[in-house]
């Protein structure tokens, strides 16, 4: 009844959201990045599907022409890391559209990811912790 | 060289050692559903120590390319630790009586209302009236409700908190489906109709507030009013002169109280307590009555009538495929919801003498709940 439920619950939501595509964008960057050596197929595989979910969604949500996400594959992109994104691409927001695009039919592809979606799978990451921290703030310094 | 993210990770373990060494220490002297939940944040601390170990450990740990997704990695661990610290560990230190009946109470309702997962437990030291976290299972009330019954509605409001998030997936998604589609609907007819680029961006802005947290107000309170029935509507006219504010004035995080007593009101209807609803709302108008208050401008595109509709029969339905236990007036197996419902009925005819009977019924089921 208090507004800290739906605080909480926001948090809970988005440090989720934000932990699981950190670590899955860490098993990507690895293996196209890095040796990749100690990664296993099956993390690869899961870290694969999760990632193309969420770019996926996040096109969706973000008003791109494309078909509705399965609801298996779906990744819930919380509201506040949406918005964080949208603010941060400000002016920018075309080009950000067309990358995610393209990373998009990468993903979809099975393709092998470049540097340069790598960076933009970060950005991403660093977006979603720094809503989850801030939502974290309002949680704990009221 | 020892990094900083070494020397981070490195304390989080000893604060993750910390706090399991503080769960295990707890004497048990409490229900099961109390030991049962410290073994489970216990679990969750050790786990989470062993994935912080596990980031120490990893050979990739001091390479620069991957130091911020490990950094974000131990900032996740961080909070976990702080949340673990501040509210299951504290609570369990400090547990006392009053907690004990408020989680019994809490875990007869959990019983109830074919609640589908463990019972939380609640703690009666809160100063920010009912509130939960929903991924800790612990649910916190001011400390004086484990004495009185006319408040309780809310912990099905709090219930429901947990529900969404544990059942996101069936009930929060679709739902935020059908407030996207209204909204979108709203904005081509808009269009058509040539409203103002600022109208526009106002419909913009409910749609954003209804995903940001309006929709979970809603949607509990929804579950609460197909648990409970009227109670909740009485309730909610009590909580929201209890707690202040404008009833037509919602914020980021909470709607306009007013939208929300329509819509407890529609499930009520859709439950088939009409004539309940109907004595709710002629008491709700005496308090907007009351208070001079009035629907600001565009009111009705923020709260429309159709999408707390069609929001209110898709939680009925969700309720129902979840097996959760619609209120009925015959609930003679269900001691908490029929002292919740008889206390309401008592106090609205008898508001006078309402103390004894409050005092008398309650005493009762604390009683058989112990056993």
């Amino acid at each position: 009844m208090s507004d800290i439920s739906s605080l909480s619950h926001n948090y809970a939501s988005t440090t989720d959201f934000s932990h699981h595509v950190n670590q899955a964008v860490l098993i990507l960057k690895k293996l196209y990045l890095g040796s990749g050596k100690e990664i296993v197929e099956k993390d690869f595989a899961e870290a694969t599907i999760l990632v193309g979910g969420m770019v996926h969604h996040l096109l969706q949500r973000m008003g791109a022409d494309v078909e509705p996400s399965k609801a298996q594959y779906a990744v819930a992109i919380p509201e506040d890391v949406l918005t964080r994104l949208e603010e941060k691409q400000r002016g920018k927001l075309k080009y950000f559209m067309d990358d995610l695009t393209k990373l998009n039919e990468t993903l979809s592809s099975g393709g092998e990811l470049s540097a340069e979606e790598i960076e933009l799978l970060d950005s991403i990451c660093e977006v979603a912790d720094a809503s989850a921290s801030a939502t974290f703030r309002k949680l704990w310094r009221r | 060289m020892v990094t900083l993210l070494t020397e981070l990770l490195h304390d989080a373990i000893q604060r993750a050692d910390d706090i399991v060494h503080s769960l295990e220490t707890i004497k048990s002297c409490w229900s099961a559903e109390v030991d049962a939940y410290r073994d489970k944040m216990k679990g969750l601390a050790t786990h989470a120590r062993e994935l912080i170990n596990g980031l120490l450990n990893d050979p990739d740990i001091d390479n620069p390319m991957y130091a911020t997704n490990y950094f974000r990695d131990y900032c996740y661990f961080a909070r976990l630790l702080r949340g673990l610290e501040d509210l299951p560990l504290l609570v369990l230190k400090r547990f006392t009586e009053s907690d004990q009946v408020a989680t019994d109470v809490m875990a007869a309702i959990c019983d109830e209302s074919g609640y589908p997962y463990s019972s939380p437990i609640c703690s009666a030291i809160s100063s920010q009236y009912f509130w939960t976290m929903p991924d800790m299972d612990i649910v916190f009330i001011p400390c004086l409700e484990p004495d009185h019954v006319l408040g309780l509605p809310d912990i099905y409001h709090e219930l429901g908190h947990i529900l969404l998030f544990r059942k996101k997936s069936c009930l929060v998604d679709p739902a935020f489906s059908i407030v996207d589609n209204h909204y979108e609907q709203l904005r081509v007819e808009g269009k058509r109709l040539n409203w103002s680029s600022a109208l526009l961006e106002q419909v913009e802005q409910y749609q954003h507030n209804w995903r940001s947290s309006w929709l979970l107000e809603f949607a509990s309170d929804l579950i609460a009013t197909y648990l409970i029935g009227p109670s909740f509507g009485w309730c909610n006219i009590r909580t929201a002169t209890n707690l202040g504010g404008e009833l037509f004035i919602g914020i980021d995080s909470h709607p306009a109280d007013d939208a929300r007593a329509t819509a407890i009101g529609m499930m009520l209807t859709e439950i088939g307590f009409d004539e309940s609803q109907q004595r709710i709302h002629q008491r709700w108008s005496e308090l907007v009555k009351l208070a001079m208050e009035s629907p600001p401008p565009r009111y009705d595109l923020a709260y429309p009538n159709k999408l707390l509709d069609e929001l209110t029969k898709f939680f009925r339905k969700e309720c129902e495929s979840l097996g959760l236990a619609q209120f009925e007036t015959d609930n003679h197996d269900k001691p908490v919801a029929k002292m919740i419902d008889d206390c309401w009925t008592q106090f609205r005819n008898d508001p006078e003498t309402y103390s004894s009977f409050e005092r008398d019924r309650l005493d009762e089921i604390v009683r058989s709940l112990r056993g």
